[in-house]
Order: C-alpha cells, then sequence, then structure tokens
C-alpha cells in the first residue's frame, strides 16, 4: 500500500511526459543545428521544430508529434507538442497552438542517442525535468531462412501503440485499390520507386519482363490465365548470363496449357 | 596485483512511474512472446477450463495453441491458471503483467469481454497484414496500460530459393529474387471464423468449438477471397510441389539435375509404407506410418508436427484432398491423396493431381491454404 501511495505522490508530482513517448516508432526532422547537450538559445523569440516522433495509436491510426520549442528571450521559453496524421507536415503548425504546452522554460537541451532522445528542461522556478522519449528498436529486415515467417519478415513480433487519439488522419491512409502501380520498374530494369504493395487491398500481381523484379500492381494474381498477364518462372533455371527479351526468349514466364505468350514490348502476356 | 572485479552494472530505478511503466512493459516483452508463440508449452495436462474458447479434443496436436487468439483469452480468463501474471523481477522488485479484458465482447464466441481484438490492416504505417491487439499494465503501477500488436508469426514458413521442378517431369521453374511464405497447415474454421468476423459475417461463423481446428471447407471462390482478404494466394500446384520434393542437395541451389521423389520421406514410394501397403493387401499400419500420412485406417489427428517436410510443410500427403491453383496444368487442382483412400491407392504420391470443380460435398471435403510472396 505504502509503495502504491508513494508511486500514486511520484506520478502526481511528474504528471508531465506524455506516456506514448516511451514507445515510439520513429525519430525523423531532427534540427540541423542544435546540438546535443547545448543549451539552446537561438535565435531568441523563435518558434523552432526540434524533432518529429512518429508512432501508431491504438485505433492503428500513423501519427507523429511535433516537437517545437519557442527560445526565450525577454519572454520564458514554451515546449509545444502538436499531433498530426503521418503525411501531414509539422511547418504548418509552427506558430498554430500545441495539443500541449509547457511554459515558463528558462533553458532546454536534448541529447539523442541510439532509441532515446533525452529532453533536459529548466523553468524559471527553478525546478528542472529530464523526459526520455524512447524508441522501439527499429526494424531491420532478416535475411530469409529456412522456419521464418512471413510476420517476422515484415514487421516486428510485437507492436507497442500509444492511447487512441482524437487526431483525424487524411483519406491517404486507405488501402491502394486494384491496378495501381505499387512497384515501379522500367524496361532497363531500374527499380524506379520503392514497393508499397503491401498496401494493396487483396494482394498484388507481377508483369513479368525479363528482369529480377518486374513491375508490380494492386489486385488479384489471374497470372497465365487469357488476357492477363503470364506467370513468372523465373531467370535462373535456363542457366543463361544474358538478359530475357521477351520478343527472342519468353522463358522467363509461362502461359495456361493451350495459351501462347505474347509480348507487349518486354511484357509476357497470355492470349 | 589482482585486477580488481567490475561491479555488475545497475540500472537505476525510473524516477516516475510512467518511466518505470514503459522498462517493465519492455523487461516482459520476451514472455508476453512465449506465450503467445508457445502456447503449447502452457497448455495444461488435464485441459483447460474455458468451454467456450476450447474444447480440446485428443485428436488435436499442441501446436495448434500457437499464436492462437482463444488460448490467449483462456489463459487470462483463468482457464489456465488461477490469477495469472507474467512475473518480472526489475530494480529488486517482483512485478505482475496482466493482460486487460478491455476490448468489445465478440458476441459470436461469448458474451464476455475480450483480451484480445481482431486487426486487420487498413492503412500504411504498419507492415502487418493482421494481426491481434491486445493490452497489458502492471498490477503494481496503476493508472496506466500499453496496448500492443501481436503478430501470427506461426502461420507460415520460408520457401528458399532454389531451382524446382512441377510433377512428375519436365517442367522446371525458380523463385530466384522472390519471398515466398506458405502456410504449414490448412486453414482451419477459427482462421475463418476470424476472417467472417472482419468482414462483418458474424452470422457465419461456426459455432461447434471441436470444428474450429479442423479444416476449412470453403468453396474454392471462397478460398481465393480468404487468401486475398489477407493479401494471399491460394497455394499453387508448383509450390506444393516445391515445399514437398526433399531437394537431393540443400546446398545446391541450382542443380544441373531436380529430382522429384514419389513422397517426402523416399525418393521411391515402394521403399515406403504406402509402396509396402500396395504390394502386400494385408499391411497393418504403424503409428509412425499415420504421422507421416494419415490415410484410410489411421485415427484422424492434426496439428501434430510428424508429417514436417523439407521445409516445414505439412500434409503432403494424405490427411484431406486439398485445393491447388495450377496454371501449367489447370484441370489439375486438386491433391486427391487423403485420409479417404486407403494406403494402397495410386492417389498416394507426390505430383499427382487431379480435377475439382470447386464445389464441396460431403463425400470428398476439400481443405486448402494460402501462400505469400513479398516483394524484396
Amino acid at each position: 500500500m505504502i509503495m502504491l501511495l508513494t508511486l500514486l505522490v511520484t506520478f502526481l508530482t511528474h504528471a508531465t511526459q506524455p506516456l506514448h513517448w516511451g514507445n515510439l516508432l520513429e525519430l525523423s526532422n531532427k534540427h540541423e543545428f542544435y546540438q546535443n547537450n547545448e543549451v539552446i538559445i537561438k535565435p531568441r523569440e523563435s518558434w523552432q521544430n526540434l524533432f518529429t516522433f512518429s508512432y501508431i495509436d491504438r485505433d492503428l491510426k500513423h501519427l507523429k508529434d511535433c516537437v517545437f520549442y519557442y527560445v526565450p528571450g525577454e519572454s520564458s521559453g514554451i515546449l509545444k507538442m502538436k499531433t498530426i496524421g503521418a503525411q501531414g507536415k509539422c511547418d504548418d503548425h509552427l506558430l498554430a497552438p500545441g495539443d500541449k504546452e509547457w511554459k515558463n522554460i528558462k533553458t532546454l537541451q536534448f541529447n539523442v542517442q541510439q532509441n532515446v532522445v533525452s529532453i533536459e528542461v529548466g523553468f524559471n522556478d527553478f525546478k528542472s525535468e529530464r523526459w526520455e522519449a524512447r524508441f522501439q528498436k527499429s526494424f531491420v529486415r532478416p535475411e530469409p531462412v529456412l522456419n521464418l515467417s512471413s510476420a517476422e519478415y515484415k514487421a516486428p513480433k510485437i507492436v507497442m501503440l500509444a492511447p487512441r487519439s482524437s487526431v483525424v488522419v487524411g483519406s491517404e491512409e486507405t488501402k491502394l485499390k486494384k491496378d495501381f502501380q505499387c512497384h515501379q520498374i522500367n524496361d532497363d530494369c531500374e527499380e524506379l520507386s520503392s514497393s508499397v504493395c503491401d498496401q494493396c487491398a487483396e494482394g498484388w500481381y507481377e508483369m513479368p519482363n525479363g528482369c529480377m523484379q518486374g513491375p508490380k500492381f494492386c489486385g488479384r494474381d489471374m497470372c497465365g490465365t487469357k488476357g492477363n498477364p503470364a506467370c513468372r518462372r523465373g531467370m535462373v533455371w535456363q542457366r543463361k548470363d544474358e538478359r530475357f527479351d521477351c520478343r527472342t526468349d519468353s522463358s522467363f514466364a509461362y502461359c495456361a496449357k493451350g495459351l501462347t505468350i505474347q509480348c507487349e514490348g518486354l511484357k509476357a502476356y497470355c492470349r | 596485483m589482482r585486477p580488481r572485479p567490475h561491479a555488475p552494472v545497475k540500472m537505476k530505478r525510473p524516477e516516475t512511474p510512467e518511466k518505470l511503466f514503459t522498462q517493465v512493459i519492455e523487461a516482459s516483452q520476451a514472455e508476453i512472446l512465449q506465450l503467445w508463440e508457445e502456447g503449447d508449452r502452457f497448455f495444461p495436462k488435464e485441459g483447460t477450463r474455458c468451454e467456450e474458447e476450447i474444447q480440446h479434443e485428443k485428436t488435436i496436436g499442441r501446436s495448434y495453441y500457437q499464436c492462437n487468439p482463444h488460448f490467449w483469452q483462456c489463459y487470462w480468463q483463468n482457464g489456465v491458471e488461477v490469477n495469472p501474471s507474467i512475473k518480472v523481477d526489475l530494480f529488486g522488485q517482483t512485478f505482475h503483467v496482466v493482460a486487460q479484458p478491455v476490448f468489445e465482447p465478440i458476441k459470436a464466441f461469448s458474451n464476455d469481454p475480450r483480451f484480445y481484438e481482431l486487426f486487420k490492416k487498413t492503412g500504411a504505417g504498419i507492415n502487418l497484414q493482421y494481426g491481434y491487439m491486445v493490452e497489458l499494465s502492471v498490477k503494481e503501477i496503476p493508472g496506466v496500460s500499453q496496448p500492443m500488436l501481436l503478430a501470427d508469426t506461426c502461420r507460415d514458413t520460408y520457401l528458399p530459393e532454389r531451382i524446382y521442378g512441377y510433377g512428375k517431369d519436365g517442367f522446371i521453374w525458380d523463385n530466384f529474387g522472390r519471398n515466398i511464405f506458405i502456410d504449414k497447415f490448412y486453414v482451419t474454421n477459427r482462421q475463418v471464423n476470424e476472417w467472417r468476423i472482419l468482414k462483418g459475417e458474424a452470422s457465419k461463423v461456426e459455432a461447434d468449438r471441436k470444428k474450429w481446428p479442423l479444416p476449412a471447407l470453403l468453396s474454392l471462390k471462397e478460398q481465393i477471397n480468404y487468401c486475398a482478404f489477407y493479401g494471399k494466394r491460394l497455394l499453387e500446384a508448383k509450390l506444393f510441389d516445391a515445399a514437398s520434393m526433399s531437394p537431393s542437395d540443400f546446398k545446391d541451389t541450382k542443380p544441373e539435375r531436380i529430382i522429384r521423389p514419389d513422397t517426402p520421406w523416399q525418393r521411391d514410394h515402394r521403399r515406403s509404407f504406402l509402396g509396402m501397403a500396395r504390394i502386400n493387401p494385408d499391411y497393418q499400419l504403424t503409428p509412425l506410418d499415420c504421422q507421416l500420412a494419415q490415410v484410410k485406417g489411421c485415427q484422424e489427428k492434426y496439428f501434430s508436427t510428424d508429417s514436417a517436410t523439407w521445409m516445414g510443410f505439412h500434409y503432403s500427403l494424405g490427411f484431406y484432398p486439398e485445393s491447388l491453383r495450377n496454371v501449367i496444368e489447370p484441370n489439375k487442382n486438386l491433391k486427391m491423396s487423403s485420409h479417404l483412400l486407403s494406403p494402397d491407392s495410386a492417389w498416394h504420391e507426390l505430383g499427382k493431381l487431379a480435377d475439382w470443380n470447386g464445389q464441396q460435398n460431403e463425400k470428398q471435403p476439400v481443405a486448402f491454404r494460402c501462400y505469400e510472396e513479398v516483394v524484396k
């Protein structure tokens, strides 16, 4: 009981740092000029965007906290936090009121380390606080090996979430629609943009073009059937070094029995 | 002079309850995961006390309880032990981490609040198609709780990059440059129930708890829809063969000659019990035979891990007839070998497929599973 009371008293006197800062996903937009452990003193009386912390809330909304600081001068410093959707821009909220503001700040400095950002705040009444924004271990895709599951390959086994937020996020966070090109690869096999196929509503299909990665589109895979892209058969089993050009060698793809491969440029279709 | 021994680095107890809470939850993660991924190890010998979640049958192997949300629910509602908790020793104190019943009841299962909520990805941010949301608290630190997502890491397994053969002869292909993950077991009624709930079709949930671990018997169209809902595809015949036919040399991923064994365990079926049964009409099935391939005459058993192939795939021969997409030979879309056929049947061989019209019938129930390709 004494322990509980002690904890409760401590809780009441230090209820400042947002709880969800204990399990953030990513730090971005760290202020480019401010250095670790240096008190921020200029430019005086201006708002600065110190960091952006991204995370996912209990409603699975991808959000970010924009952390701004009003550098003290004649007037005291203010630390301000504004929560917006992950696609939003913090700069748009630089001068707007924050969702949370901590005023009467005399000094502020931070220290960015791997997985932790600590912020030391000194108030006009000589009290000080040390906050810690902690990040979940950044996820590195493992090398796929026997017995690895797709879930382990794609994401951490546990993803920590923040409490529910009242932030309304835009429509950009809906799933990608059918036939949207989710992985852009050109005919020279160059990747023009990273894959976003994991955001397709019902999976994706590939358009084999003789490259190790062909262009991909959102939608169900109907490969090999009449009027649809051919199925990918691979580029290694033939044991050839040269590149595959559909018009001269379409062995990298195949169609259902009774259909033939027809090339549209380098892309293989079934007719 | 002996060097002075290093004093162990002691972590300082955090000053605020928020920071303490975060650290206790972080320290409990390994055990939370163990409870989730290895539910089979927590399954009591005397069975569970949660009839609305689990009605265990001896014919169901314990691996069914891995990454199983009904086991999670059962565990936290005292169905395995009384007042369960995950104990964490930190800063000289023992903390008790517990799951919270903060989610809406799923009426199709029970009227009790849930200790988890089904999650299906709807936008960017998380690279998981689906999972289970849970919320944990620490008894000694009141007033705060931590929601989190648990991934289904038990479902599928990776098909290594190499050159493979399809069928008895001819067609070869390779999956270099592709990340393919194949379901280890058939899709169960439990999984299909979750799909129906997420689609808003709770009225179609299978009510008989004893059937939850059994293969879901859907029409071909529904099988395809089920897999697509999770960003997956119905298993293909060439992938089935790749997962079932053991390579002759694991290290040589580009072999000159592709072998196409008749069974996952013997290159020539005549040396397996299935071949012996063809020669000897009086062949007596042994328990080991039935673990490898459940054929007619075997007692039904599911989620036993004894039928695993070289890459962790199960039920290659025997068990249920299985639906397969087959572009190479579209009229060969059914693995016929099953528990419906006696061990001397000629269908009990890899690469032997039949035609299925896509409709279930009582005499020949057809199971299915999915695979997922993840872009590199």
